[in-house]
C-alpha cells in the first residue's frame, strides 16, 4: 500500500474509534456534571438545614436571655443595688458590688447549670461592674472591645449577637437597665458555643459541628493571660478554637482518624480558603478514604457587622457514595453501549466497504464480460443490466431496470408472444430451480438471434427473490453448426442429399409407416445406363456435368417433402412419402423420359444418358431399409437386365392383395 | 551564659521525643482558673526545653500528694505546708524554685478576711462559719487557728469551720454570705477587695508557693534546667502566667521550711495536719 493509500487507511480506521472516544468524553462530562450538581444540592440542602438551625438556636436563647432579665434582674432588690452602685463613691462601690454578687450569686449558680457561661453588669459608662464568671476583675473599660455594651448603653435597647471579649467571645445577650427613665447601665447573658451547639446538636443530628473565630474576635481582644486559650484551627491558621483543655468540642475537631483526615483535607480545599477569605458561606461534598462528608461552612459575623468567623459542621453522607457509584455505573454502561455502537457501526463501515468493493469488482466482470447479464426480482423486472446484454438487445440498462424484461426480449420459438407466467426459464427459477436451454430473443431492433440461457434462482431464507440470467447471442455458432450439418448429410457435388443423411431421414419414413400402418410410401432407386463410358470418354468432368444435370432433374420435378440423394456413384435414392406405387411409377416414368430427352451440355458436346430405376414400396412389414434398398436394387437390376432406360417395380413381400403392382407401361 | 545556652538547646533536642511532664497546679483555685493561669506557663517551659507539659488537676492536696509519690506527677506547685508533709513521706520531693509575691518577696501571708458590708468583728466569729481552703491548705486550717488564737482569743475548734476548697472560694463564700469569715492567702484576698473583701488578720511570713519536682522521674540535669530558666525569666516572659507565676521565681531548698515544721510542732493536735 502507498504512503498516501495507507494514511487514508488508518484515518478512516481511527475515525469512529475517535468518535466513540469523544462520545465517552462527552458522557463523562454529561453525567460528572449531573452528579456535582446532584451532590451539590445535597451540600446546599445541608447548609441551608444548619443556617436554619443556627438562627433557631440564637433565637431560642435570646428568648431565654429575655426570660432571665425580666425574671432576675429587674426585681427591686437587684435595681436598688444597681442605683447604689450608680451613686455611691468607690469607697463604698466595693460593698455594694459585693451585695450585688451575693444577691445574684444563687441565680447564676442556677443558670451557670443550664449552660450560661457568663453573667455581667456594666455601668452606664461601659466599665464592668461586675462579672460573675471573673468576679476578681471589675472596673475595667470594655467601652473599646464590647462594641455591642456600648451600643446597649447608647442607645438604650437591647443587642444580642455574637462577640469577642476580654475573657472569652460567645453569644451576648445584652440589656440596657432603665429605672424611672435612669440609665443604671446593663446586664449581659452569654453563652458560649457548646450551649448553641447543643441546640444545633439537637437539630441536626450526626452532625460534627465547631465553631472557628478570627483573631478579631479572639487573642486581639481578651485579656493577655487568655490568648493561649485559643489554638489555630486544623482547618485554617487565621481561624482560631478554644483550645481542646477548654473546650470539649474543639478537641472533637479531630478526634479521630476520618474526622484528622477531613480537616487535612478541608485545610487544603482552595474553595474552603477562597470562602475564608471572603467570608462567605460555603456547601461543599466531599468523599475522603471511602466515605462521603456534607460540609458547611456558615460565616458567622459579630453584633459590629464583623467578620467573626464560621461554624464548620460536617456530617457523613453515604448518599454521596451512591450517587458516584451510580454515576460511574451509568457511565460504565453508557460507556460500554457506545463501545457497542462504534464496533457495531466499525463492522458496518467495514462491510459496507467490502461490499463496495465487491459491487465494483463484479461491476467490473459484468460489465467486461461477453455474456449477457440480467437480474430480475421475483416479479420478472429487471433489476441489473450488463453492457454485453445492453449491446446484445439494443436497450440502454436504463430502458430495461423496472420493466418485464420477457415481454420485450423473449421469442419463445418465433412463436407468438408468451406471457411471462408460461416462460419455462422464469418458471424454472420461481421453483428455485435451474434454467439451461436455447431460447430466441428479439432485440430492438426486431433482429431475432437464438441465445443459449443460463438462469439461476436467487434465494433468500428459501425464498425465491428473483433470478440471475446469463445469455449468449449464438447466431454465428448456430449458423456453424447448421453449416456442418449440410455437409454431413449433403453430397459435395450434387448438393443433394448423401447417403447417410438419406437412409437417416428413410428410417424415419418406415418408422412412421410402421407406427400408423396405413398408406404406403415409395423409394425409387436410379442407375445411370453406360455412366462409365461417358468417363472413360469425355472424363471425369463429363461424368460429373451428367450427375448435375440428373440432380438438377431431380430438384425441379420432385415435391418440397420428397428427398433425393446421391447412394453412390452414378447411383441415386428417391424417398416418395406418402406416394403410393402408382404414383412413384408415374413419377418414375417421367425423370426416366426428361433425363433421356435432355443431353448434358458439357463443353460444347452434347452427352445423351439414360437411366434405369427401380422402384419399391416402404410398407409396415420391413423389418428395415436395408431390406427395402435390396428390393429396389433387385428391381433396378431387372430393369439393368430389361435393356436398361426404363422403369421396374419390385413389391414388397406383403399379405396377399396388398401388393398389387402397377402395370407396366 | 552562651555555654549555658548551648547545653540548654541540646538538652531541649534530647528531650523533645521524651514523654511528656505531668505538671500540677495549686489544687486550691477553681480548675478554669487554673487553666488559663498555668497554661502560658506550660507552653513557655516547652519552648525553652523541648519537653511537652500536660496538666493533671487533682482534686485538692491529699489527691496531689498521693500522685507524686505515686509518680503520676512529675512537677507540683505546692503551699510550704503541703511540700513539708510531702516531703516527710517521700523524700525525692525536691523544691527547684519559690515562686515570688507580687512584692517580689518569696514568701507570702495568710489573712483572716470577712465582707466589709457584714462588718463582723472577730470576737463574734465563735461558733461562727468559717470557710478554709483544705486540711493541708498553709493558709488552711493550721494558719488560720494561729490567726484567730492569736486576735480573737479561741481557736478554729470554737468555730463551725468547713474547707471550701480554693482560696477563691473561699473569698467568693465570704462575699456570697455564706460564711462569716475564712482563711486565705493574702494576695489573693486582695484580688476581691473591690467585692468588699476585707482583711481582718495577717500571719507572718511564710515560704512561697513552691515549684517541687519528682527527683525520681525527673533527671538531675532537666531539674537543672528548669530551676535556671524559671529563675532567668524576664518580665516580658511571665507577662502571660497566671498570677501565681507572673511575679517571678528564685531557687529554693528545703532549708527554708524550718518555720513551718515549728508552726505544726507548736499546733494543737485538732489542727495538726
Amino acid at each position: 500500500m502507498r504512503p498516501a493509500g495507507l494514511r487514508t487507511h488508518l484515518l478512516r480506521a481511527a475515525v469512529v474509534p475517535l468518535l466513540a472516544l469523544a462520545g465517552i468524553a462527552l458522557l463523562w462530562s454529561f453525567l460528572d456534571h449531573n452528579h456535582r450538581r446532584e451532590t451539590r444540592m445535597m451540600a446546599e440542602q445541608y447548609a441551608s438545614n444548619l443556617s436554619v438551625a443556627y438562627a433557631a438556636a440564637v433565637n431560642l436563647h435570646r428568648l431565654n436571655a429575655e426570660a432571665h432579665y425580666e425574671a432576675y434582674v429587674t426585681t427591686p432588690a437587684v435595681l436598688d443595688l444597681l442605683r447604689q452602685a450608680n451613686e455611691v463613691d468607690a469607697n463604698a462601690l466595693p460593698v455594694v458590688r459585693g451585695r450585688l454578687y451575693r444577691q445574684l450569686l444563687p441565680v447564676y449558680r442556677k443558670l451557670r447549670a443550664q449552660g450560661l457561661r457568663q453573667l455581667h453588669f456594666h455601668t452606664s459608662r461601659s466599665e464592668s461592674l461586675l462579672r460573675f464568671h471573673r468576679p476578681e476583675r471589675a472596673g475595667d473599660s470594655i467601652a473599646d472591645v464590647r462594641p455591642a455594651v456600648r451600643m446597649a448603653n447608647e442607645r438604650l435597647r437591647a443587642v444580642s449577637g455574637f462577640e469577642g471579649g476580654r475573657v472569652l467571645p460567645g453569644f451576648r445577650y445584652i440589656f440596657p437597665i432603665v429605672v424611672d427613665r435612669r440609665h443604671y447601665g446593663s446586664v449581659e447573658f452569654s453563652l458560649p458555643f457548646e450551649e448553641i451547639h447543643r441546640e444545633l446538636d439537637r437539630l441536626l443530628p450526626g452532625s460534627e459541628i465547631a465553631l472557628m473565630l478570627s483573631r478579631a474576635v479572639t487573642v486581639d481582644l481578651v485579656f493577655a493571660e487568655h490568648r493561649n486559650l485559643f489554638s489555630p484551627s486544623p482547618l485554617h491558621p487565621e481561624l482560631l478554637i478554644e483550645h481542646p483543655d477548654v473546650s470539649r468540642l474543639s478537641g472533637r475537631l479531630a478526634d479521630t482518624a476520618n474526622a484528622s483526615a477531613l480537616m487535612e483535607q478541608l485545610s487544603r480545599h482552595h474553595a474552603v480558603h477562597a470562602a475564608i477569605s471572603a467570608g462567605s458561606h460555603l456547601a461543599l461534598p466531599l468523599i475522603i478514604d471511602g466515605q462521603g462528608y456534607l460540609v458547611s461552612l456558615h460565616a458567622i459575623r459579630d453584633i459590629a457587622g464583623e467578620r467573626a468567623g464560621f461554624i464548620v459542621a460536617h456530617t457523613q453522607a453515604p448518599q454521596l457514595l451512591a450517587a458516584r457509584a451510580s454515576m460511574r455505573g451509568e457511565l460504565a454502561i453508557g460507556s460500554l453501549l457506545i463501545l457497542l455502537c462504534a464496533f457495531a457501526a466499525q463492522r458496518l463501515l467495514q462491510q459496507r466497504r467490502e461490499l463496495r468493493l465487491q459491487r465494483s469488482r463484479l461491476q467490473a466482470i459484468t460489465e467486461h464480460m461477453d455474456q449477457g447479464l440480467y437480474v430480475l426480482d421475483a416479479e420478472g423486472r429487471a433489476t441489473y443490466i450488463n453492457g454485453a446484454a445492453s449491446r446484445m438487445l439494443g436497450y440502454t440498462a436504463e430502458e430495461l431496470r423496472g420493466e418485464i424484461i420477457h415481454d420485450l426480449i423473449h421469442n419463445h420459438a418465433l412463436s407468438d408472444h408468451m406471457p411471462l407466467a408460461q416462460c419455462p426459464a422464469f418458471n424454472a427459477t420461481r421453483q428455485l430451480e435451474s434454467f439451461r436451454g436455447i431460447e430466441w430473443f428479439v432485440g430492438r431492433d426486431k433482429r431475432l438471434f437464438p441465445a443459449e440461457l443460463s438462469c439461476r434462482p436467487l434465494i433468500e431464507d428459501g425464498v425465491h427473490i428473483g433470478s440471475v440470467n446469463l445469455f449468449t447471442d449464438i447466431t454465428e455458432r448456430k449458423a456453424r453448426e447448421d453449416e456442418l450439418v449440410h455437409q454431413a448429410t449433403t453430397d459435395p457435388l450434387t448438393g443433394l442429399a448423401n447417403r447417410r443423411r438419406f437412409m437417416l431421414e428413410a428410417e424415419h419414413e418406415l418408422a412412421r409407416v410402421q407406427r400408423y400402418n396405413h398408406g404406403e410410401s415409395t423409394l425409387l432407386m436410379i442407375d445411370l445406363d453406360h455412366f462409365k463410358d461417358i468417363n472413360d470418354k469425355h472424363g471425369h468432368s463429363a461424368g460429373d456435368a451428367v450427375l448435375l444435370h440428373l440432380a438438377d432433374l431431380l430438384r425441379h420435378n420432385l415435391r418440397a417433402l420428397d428427398l433425393a440423394g446421391r447412394y453412390g456413384g452414378e447411383e441415386f435414392v428417391i424417398l416418395l412419402p406418402s406416394t403410393s406405387a402408382d404414383e412413384g411409377w408415374r413419377l418414375a416414368e417421367r425423370l426416366r423420359l426428361a433425363l433421356a430427352n435432355s443431353p448434358t451440355d458439357f463443353e460444347g458436346l452434347s452427352i445423351a444418358v439414360t437411366m434405369s430405376i427401380g422402384l419399391t414400396t416402404l410398407r409396415a412389414g420391413d423389418r428395415s431399409m436395408a431390406a427395402v434398398i435390396e428390393r429396389a436394387d433387385e428391381a433396378l437390376y431387372s430393369a439393368k437386365e430389361g435393356g436398361r432406360n426404363r422403369v421396374e417395380m419390385l413389391a414388397a413381400a406383403q399379405p396377399a392383395g396388398t401388393n398389387q403392382l402397377p402395370k407396366k407401361p | 551564659m552562651k555555654v549555658l545556652a548551648a547545653l540548654l538547646l541540646i538538652l531541649a533536642t534530647q528531650l523533645a521525643s521524651a514523654e511528656p511532664l505531668r505538671f500540677a497546679p495549686l489544687p486550691v483555685r477553681d480548675g478554669e482558673t487554673l487553666l488559663r493561669e498555668t497554661l502560658p506557663l506550660l507552653r513557655w517551659l516547652e519552648q525553652r526545653t523541648g519537653r511537652a507539659l500536660v496538666i493533671v488537676q487533682p482534686a485538692d492536696h491529699q489527691q496531689l500528694m498521693a500522685g507524686f509519690i505515686r509518680g503520676d506527677i512529675d512537677l507540683a506547685v505546692l503551699g510550704p505546708l503541703p511540700y513539708v508533709m510531702l516531703r516527710e513521706r517521700f523524700a525525692a520531693a525536691e523544691p527547684l524554685v519559690h515562686w515570688l509575691e507580687v512584692d517580689g518577696q518569696p514568701h507570702y501571708r495568710c489573712a483572716l478576711v470577712s465582707f466589709a458590708g457584714d462588718n463582723i468583728a472577730l470576737s463574734t466569729l465563735r461558733r461562727q462559719r468559717i470557710a478554709l481552703t483544705q486540711p493541708l491548705s498553709t493558709c488552711g486550717p493550721l494558719l488560720t487557728d494561729a490567726l484567730l488564737r492569736r486576735d480573737a482569743g479561741f481557736g478554729l475548734a470554737a468555730t463551725r469551720a468547713e474547707y471550701v476548697g480554693g482560696h477563691d472560694s473561699v473569698a467568693l463564700a465570704v462575699i456570697a454570705g455564706e460564711f462569716a469569715a475564712g482563711g486565705m492567702r493574702e494576695s489573693i484576698a486582695h484580688e476581691y477587695a473591690h467585692l468588699g473583701l476585707r482583711i481582718d488578720a495577717l500571719s507572718a511570713p511564710v515560704p512561697g508557693f513552691a515549684l517541687v519536682a519528682n527527683s525520681e522521674r525527673v533527671d538531675a540535669a532537666l531539674l537543672s534546667v528548669l530551676r535556671e530558666v524559671l529563675s532567668a525569666a524576664s518580665a516580658t516572659d511571665r507577662r502571660h502566667w497566671g498570677p501565681t507565676y507572673r511575679h517571678g521565681a528564685r531557687p529554693a531548698s528545703d532549708a527554708g521550711y524550718e518555720h513551718i515544721r515549728h508552726l505544726i510542732a507548736d499546733a494543737p493536735p485538732e489542727v495538726r495536719p
